[in-house]
């Protein structure tokens, strides 16, 4: 009996040698953690009247001309910002015009707006511009708003054109060689 | 009719999902609406000639003289401007033979002695003769402002007299009746005075001269 006991101990001995291998190695474990942070795509519209930037007022205007008479260039300057930190981004523009009477014109016979370099006009009624934005950066858009004294009349006493700017953006990377090229606008 | 209500479900679900999906495949942005208004400016402005009065306009001998002080003002609220009296002479044969001697263009005078240095004649009077009027068109010199004094003209002229020439005889040998005595109608004109240039070889008066229709 007492032999098989010492087998039996003998095995677990065994047992113990084989146990101790398996922490011959030390072990480490390091998580190599990434984070990821997607970014963002911030503009904004930027108004300026004699240099000066201007904000809307309670009635979400911004500029008001009055006193416009035909032949009359108005010094409307429209700038579109990329805000800090935004991603690389394709813009376009697009303006809605309108008066307040019926039967006035909006196209430019009419109205004429002066735009900066790097815009095209495009069917789709949209203004986009030609190269990449980066962040932290502001593309002049609008120079000036003309109005022509050769086919505006009398009819055009007393009203009042309103003219609305907005702006939309898009990635640039991975988003088109050209801005015709780019897809994925809002509204699209 | 439970399961039929979850498939719907289901189906709005996915469809939720999956144009959610196409909307954010690029990153993008947009901005608020940025407003602008421009308000168009009016002109507008009144003629008047206080002195005038209508009643005593009748029953009038040759060599009469009537107040009459036609000008122009401008309204409170009108852009500045270039203004433009045109005086209309009805009956022009007869004071066309009253006046021996002088132009057309100095037929005015017979009646309204002389006007104001102020206004310059525009137009090149001419009798017409199917209508049987003459036409005198005067600009003033000054733009108009709408803040006094410079909002009102001065007067044109201040009087009408009838000529002493107007006699039964002298009206018989034009051929023409003067029944209803003549008349002298006076109309204001008003244009914008910003963006009008002087076009080639004449005055930025003129030049706003040409941009009115006065018939």
């Amino acid at each position: 009996m007492k032999k098989k006991i010492l087998a039996v101990a003998l095995a677990v001995a065994m047992l113990a040698i084989v146990g101790y291998n398996t922490i011959a190695y030390f072990t480490s474990t390091d998580d190599a953690v990434n984070t990821i942070t997607a970014g963002k795509l911030e503009i904004a519209v930027n108004e300026y009247k004699d240099g000066v930037k201007t904000a809307a007022g309670e009635d979400g205007v911004t500029l008001k001309f009055t006193d416009v008479k035909p032949g009359d260039i108005c010094p409307k300057v429209a700038k579109v910002e990329s805000l800090t930190g935004s991603i690389d981004a394709w813009i376009r523009v697009k303006v809605t015009m309108a008066w307040d009477k019926a039967d006035l014109l909006t196209d430019n016979t009419v109205v004429t707006l002066t735009t900066a370099d790097g815009w095209t006009l495009n069917t789709d009624g949209y203004y986009y511009y030609s190269t990449k934005v980066s962040t932290a950066s502001e593309t002049e858009f609008l120079k000036e708003v003309k109005f022509n004294a050769e086919t505006m009349g009398n009819a055009y006493q007393g009203a009042v054109l309103t003219v609305t700017v907005k702006a939309e953006a898009v990635q640039f990377a991975n988003n088109g060689a050209t801005v015709d090229a780019a897809k994925g606008w809002p509204n699209a | 009719m439970k399961r039929k209500i979850f498939i719907s479900a289901l189906a709005i679900a996915l469809i939720a999902v999956l144009s959610l999906g196409a909307t954010v495949a690029y990153f993008q942005a947009k901005t608020e609406d940025t407003v602008n208004t421009f308000k168009f400016g009016n002109v507008d402005g009144e003629i008047s000639e206080p002195t005038w009065i209508p009643e005593n306009a009748t029953n009038l001998a040759p060599g009469k003289t009537l107040p009459k002080d036609p000008k122009i003002t401008l309204a409170a609220d009108s852009l500045d401007a270039y203004v433009f009296i045109k005086v209309t002479v009805s009956d022009a044969a007869i004071l066309k033979t009253v006046t021996t001697g002088k132009t057309d263009a100095e037929l005015i005078t017979k009646l309204a002695g002389t006007i104001d240095s102020g206004w310059t004649l525009m137009n090149t009077p001419a009798i017409d003769t199917a209508k049987d009027e003459i036409v005198y068109i005067y600009g003033y010199n000054t733009i108009l402002t709408k803040t006094a004094p410079g909002n009102v003209t001065t007067d044109l002229f201040t009087a009408i007299t009838v000529p002493g020439e107007i006699t039964e005889e002298n009206i018989t040998a034009t051929g023409a009746t003067l029944a209803d005595g003549f008349t002298v109608t006076v109309k204001g004109y008003l244009i914008q005075s910003d963006n009008i240039t002087a076009a080639d070889g004449k005055t930025v008066l003129q030049t706003a001269y040409t941009n009115i229709d006065f018939s």
